[in-house]
């Protein structure tokens, strides 16, 4: 069984070395995007999608009939994670993937900026788990 | 059209637009339709009681795809451009919009400065924005609308024009 919480913390532990060896701020950011994929599935699965149980991302882009699971999860993070939220994740994602096309890598107010919203979408997820 | 704003771009985009046309009619005519595809569209010809050749059949959806790929064109534009100008009233400039029309996966690049780009008031705002169009993009064609902010600087405009971003606009000013 996956336990989402524990592969998100692990990553995110991961991205706050990186931040702190100061060198690798590219890899801060990836680090803290994959970091929020594993709490952003933990606060949205289980879930009700088109009348059908969905446990993990596969079954819903199956429900959904997204062409991939990128896409469906960031139909999910738009549809169900709170307003405030969704626009972190989406930064987060924007970073990590559009980093190719700029011939500079991202600069250390990007990896702090990546590590701050990385701790907010954490609280968010568990806030009602924490309290 | 900006106003009060120079814009800098190969082409209007409509004349991108009819350009990409041609190439998708194309493809459309030359592509292949899922077995199923053919099998929905010549059932549902048989519900309307028409009785369809398989020419005919092709050519009505090879339409049918060029028409739904022109309205998500220019619904994707029209959604650019409403950004743009809604960040420019809230005092954040784009500095450039890149578009790939792909007739499967269409994507969308704004530019801003890098400052911008961790400005907590604009994260919240911007991507509150970009969040209204995917809902309705969403709302009407039941996909997902890839559009994305990157930063200005160091930006590879060359490697947006290989990944197919072919049409772009410079906002000056």
């Amino acid at each position: 069984m996956v336990n989402r919480k524990t592969h998100g913390e692990r990553n995110k532990k991961l991205s706050e070395d990186l931040l702190e060896g100061k060198v690798y701020y590219d890899w801060v950011i990836t680090t803290s995007f994959y970091s929020a994929i594993h709490f952003v599935e933990d606060f949205i699965f289980p879930c009700n999608i088109r009348q059908k149980e969905c446990k993990n991302i596969s079954q819903a882009k199956k429900a959904l009939k997204m062409p991939s699971r990128h896409a469906t999860r960031k139909r999910l993070v738009l549809e169900k994670m709170p307003p405030g939220t969704s626009e972190m994740y989406d930064w987060l994602d924007d970073r990590s993937r559009t980093a190719r096309y700029t011939t500079f890598k991202q600069t250390p107010g990007e990896a702090a900026k990546s590590k701050d919203y990385l701790a907010k979408i954490h609280k968010e997820c568990y806030k009602n788990i924490n309290s | 059209m900006e106003e009060a704003t120079k814009i800098k771009s190969v082409k209007g985009f409509n004349e991108y637009l009819k350009e990409r046309e041609v190439q998708v009619r194309n493809e459309a005519t030359d592509g292949y339709y899922h077995v199923n595809v053919v099998a929905d569209a010549y059932i549902k010809g048989i519900e309307d009681g028409k009785k369809l050749g398989k020419e005919e059949l092709l050519k009505n959806m090879s339409e049918a795809f060029v028409e739904t790929f022109v309205k998500k064109a220019n619904k994707i534009y029209l959604l650019s451009k409403d950004t743009v100008k809604y960040l420019k009233n809230e005092g954040y400039k784009v500095e450039s919009l890149h578009i790939n029309i792909s007739s499967t996966s269409p994507k969308v690049i704004l530019t801003i400065s890098n400052k911008t780009l961790v400005d907590d008031n604009f994260v919240k705002k911007g991507y509150r924005k970009l969040a209204e169009s995917k809902k309705e993009y969403l709302s009407i064609y039941d996909e997902m609308l890839d559009i994305a902010f990157v930063g200005n600087k160091y930006l590879d405009r060359e490697l947006l024009k290989e990944d197919g971003f072919e049409y772009f606009e410079i906002y000056n000013g």
